[in-house]
């Protein structure tokens, strides 16, 4: 398929993936500053502040909303993703489904004349949770209308390797606000848990474990467990299987699919006790931030750009046209 | 307005208690206030379906139009409000008799269009002939140095051709413009008759309509007949999504079953054009460029321009690429030009033109510049590098401040300017009036849309574009002017299946 239609797919898959999730995060956050003392909550906006680069003199949950939901600018605002997953669907339409379209089409109409005092109106709350139902929507859609082709493909690998980078980006932001005290504080449980249900994983937590919040346990759950749809692992193994539905007729191709199942495999040699023992999350992430960046770069010049077939230098002159150089 | 003088209430009762506009053709109805035979059973369905009905049925086809979003951009609306093209149900019904006279036409001047191009383009006889003056081309804005002496496959230099006629007051369809660079329409003509169908569907089986939904395979075999190659790569090539006509593009690239691409999708390599796929680069043979001459190729053409692709002329040059349509075919459709087509068909084929124009008369000629300048109130004066009607002016609409104004500016530069007798387009029965809405005579015009596949191997589409000024005495059918559309019926013949 058209470079450029594969990277309107993807890039489709990724700002609908995006809005969800920041959608939750300031959701699970918000809940959580409503039972707790104003020091601790300035941490946590600050770490999420710093995490999406939203350069706020002094973060608060305001600005953060100002920002982070409603901003026209930054890459991370919600409604600006919702636009751009609107726009990217209506210049290919012929690429998804009707449905799709609709509902892209129907959330635009909702979205386009929102301000922060409208989200305030409306209520924090429903307004995330009319996102995070926007983006489970469509996506359900796109797997029960959409042809298993490459456009389909390329949709699921936005969404897949945004959530990578997104389930990154949730233990950075936990990291930075935990890190002065990782002592087993009342706020430090409440802090992984709210890690769990940033990426909506605090139920199958209790049925994978118990409802006992133990550092060690959040981390495994959420970079290797091989089942939960948002850990690390199970999102590299989509992101594995989802290649597999597009073709690979170049070396660059061939070796994404081989990095992307060497860093499936260096997750599972993780030891988590060890993270908390040795403090060492920091180091972890970090490396891990990089490798999912490397897969992200990676798919991009696999996929996106073609190369000319041959090297003749194309000199232009003017008024006459093309002139291969002899 | 001779309208009916009955009461509201009369006339919704009997919305064809409707009277043609003098001194006009009415496709409807004669002079004489009679149905004409083929519009008998159109006028009988109105009458039993009353005002209200056919508002109903009006509402029906306008939503379906939306849910499908079938709309065009407004440019002057800087958030790209998408609106639907206005449509109305009452259809057009052609004569199967009619259609073949005017088919034999269309056919006689695009063949003789194609030779005229293939001409001026190679050895230019009729100039040497003086048929036609050289400084008419040399002067043309649209004439492309880069088609000079490019042999074009079979001939065919404009592949798709939407020609606008025009009844005059007895009827006979006569050539306003040629439209042979991008002519676009085509999407909403197939809608309207699939709206139709969803909408009227016993009325229409009723008539025993020619069908059209077999343009785009139409379209494709022609593109796929230009390239030596026996499988080729076809794409259609558009300006992109903020572009008026995007939705005809992606629609017939769809319904072609074709890539739909823009400049940025491809590239040019040792002359040779290639579009950017996920597995690589793919040769491309045939591009239906929706995009317009001056902006196909930054580098032959305008360098301010991205929609092109660097490098595209030369591929054509070298026959590597077919463009369809060929760059330069503006140079006849051109309103100078116009005038002299009917020579070209005596020059090239010697015969009679079949089809009538519009008599046009040149500031150039000494002839005729008297003649202009006595008559203007009754004249539409056209600056010949003018197009979209810009800079146009009707003689009888005028103030007499810009009645002197043109009178002078024609005396200063006589050659910038041509002149042609005010029309009297036709009229049709439409759906008027939202309130107190009726059944009125509105103006209209008839773009049909002829595919050649060869010099004398041209397939005109059977139906066309009607369009309609949806404003009482509008004689100006552009959608940008408040126009709208109708289904055009053409009938089979009565031996035809």
């Amino acid at each position: 398929m058209l470079s450029r239609l594969a990277r309107g797919l993807y890039d489709l898959g990724r700002v609908v993936e995006r809005a969800q999730h920041v959608a939750r995060i300031l959701e699970v956050n918000h809940k959580m500053s409503l039972e707790r003392t104003a020091s601790d909550e300035g941490e946590i906006w600050s770490a999420i502040s710093d995490s999406f680069s939203c350069h706020l003199a002094a973060p608060d949950e305001r600005g953060l909303y100002a920002t982070l939901i409603c901003s026209p600018d930054h890459p991370y605002s919600v409604l600006r993703c919702v636009a751009e997953a609107r726009d990217e669907g209506r210049s290919m339409r012929e690429q998804i489904s009707e449905e799709m379209w609709l509902h892209l089409n129907r959330t635009h109409l909702e979205l386009q004349s929102m301000t922060y005092e409208r989200v305030m109106v409306i209520g924090r709350s429903e307004f995330n949770r009319r996102i995070e139902i926007f983006a489970d929507a469509l996506h359900g859609l796109a797997d029960d209308t959409m042809i298993r082709d490459e456009s389909w493909a390329f949709l699921r690998l936005g969404k897949l390797i945004e959530r990578a980078l997104m389930v990154c980006r949730i233990l950075d932001i936990k990291r930075k606000s935990v890190a002065s005290h990782s002592d087993g504080r009342p706020v430090d449980v409440y802090q992984w848990q709210a890690l769990l249900r940033s990426l909506s994983g605090y139920e199958p937590y209790r049925r994978a474990y118990d409802a006992r919040v133990v550092p060690q346990r959040v981390l495994e759950f959420v970079l290797q467990n091989p089942d939960f749809p948002r850990s690390l692992t199970c999102t590299l193994s989509d992101i594995q299987t989802t290649l597999s539905f597009i073709s690979s007729s170049s070396e660059r191709q061939a070796n994404l699919g081989l990095t992307v199942i060497e860093l499936i495999e260096e997750l599972q040699s993780i030891d988590a006790q060890l993270i908390v023992a040795l403090g060492s999350l920091e180091q972890e992430v970090n490396a891990l931030e990089r490798a999912c960046s490397e897969i992200e770069k990676a798919v991009e010049i696999a996929y996106f750009t073609s190369l000319r077939p041959s090297s003749v230098p194309i000199v232009i002159s003017p008024g006459a046209g093309l002139v291969p150089q002899q | 307005m001779p309208l009916s003088q009955t009461s509201a209430a009369h006339r919704s009762a009997n919305p064809m208690d409707y009277r043609a506009l003098s001194g006009f053709y009415d496709g409807v109805f004669a002079p004489n206030g009679e149905v004409r035979p083929e519009c008998r059973s159109l006028v009988s369905f109105i009458n039993k379906t009353g005002i209200e009905g056919l508002q109903s049925l009006q509402r029906d086809a306008d939503l379906s139009l939306l849910n499908q979003g079938i709309t065009f951009t407004v440019y002057a609306d800087d958030r790209g409000t998408e609106k639907i093209f206005p449509f109305d149900v009452i259809p057009r019904v052609i004569t199967a008799e009619r259609w073949e006279k005017l088919t034999l036409g269309l056919r006689q001047r695009l063949q003789a269009i194609n030779l005229l191009l293939q001409d001026i383009y190679s050895e230019q006889r009729i100039i040497k002939e003086k048929i036609i003056p050289a400084e008419l081309i040399a002067q043309s804005a649209h004439f492309c140095r880069a088609t000079m002496g490019v042999e074009v496959p079979k001939g065919v230099y404009v592949h798709v051709a939407g020609v606008d006629l025009i009844e005059n007051e007895s009827g006979a369809f006569v050539v306003l413009e040629d439209n042979l660079r991008v002519p676009s329409g085509v999407s909403y003509l197939l809608e309207n008759r699939i709206v139709m169908s969803r909408v009227l569907p016993d009325l229409l089986k009723r008539h025993r309509v020619r069908r059209v939904d077999h343009y785009p395979q139409i379209l494709l075999d022609a593109l796929r007949s230009m390239s030596s190659n026996s499988n080729p790569v076809i794409v259609v090539l558009t300006p992109g999504i903020y572009n008026s006509a995007y939705f005809e593009h992606s629609y017939l690239a769809a319904q072609m079953g074709v890539q739909l691409v823009e400049g940025r999708d491809l590239l040019v390599d040792g002359n040779h054009l290639f579009m950017k796929t996920t597995s690589g680069l793919k040769p491309v043979d045939v591009v239906y460029r929706r995009v317009d001459d001056e902006f196909i190729d930054p580098i032959a053409f305008r360098s301010d321009s991205m929609l092109g692709v660097p490098g595209l002329a030369n591929a054509y040059r070298k026959g590597n690429v077919i463009l369809a349509n060929a760059p330069g075919t503006g140079v006849v459709d051109d309103k100078a030009m116009y005038a002299f087509i009917p020579d070209a068909i005596r020059f090239y084929l010697n015969e009679e033109p079949l089809l009538k124009q519009v008599p046009t008369y040149m500031g150039r000629r000494s002839e005729d510049l008297p003649y202009i300048l006595s008559h203007l109130e009754e004249l539409v004066i056209k600056p010949t590098d003018g197009s979209g009607g810009y800079g146009l002016l009707v003689g009888s609409m005028a103030s007499q401040k810009e009645l002197s104004d043109t009178k002078r500016a024609i005396e200063q530069a006589p050659e910038k300017f041509v002149a042609q007798p005010i029309q009297r387009l036709s009229t049709l029965p439409t759906l008027v009036g939202t309130k107190s809405a009726d059944v009125a005579p509105r103006h209209v015009d008839l773009r049909p849309f002829c595919i050649s596949r060869g010099v004398d191997d041209i397939e005109v589409l059977p139906g066309g574009l009607t369009r309609v000024a949806l404003r009482k005495g509008n004689l100006v059918v552009n959608s940008s002017q408040g126009g709208g559309s109708k289904d055009t019926w053409v009938l089979q013949d009565q031996g035809q299946s």
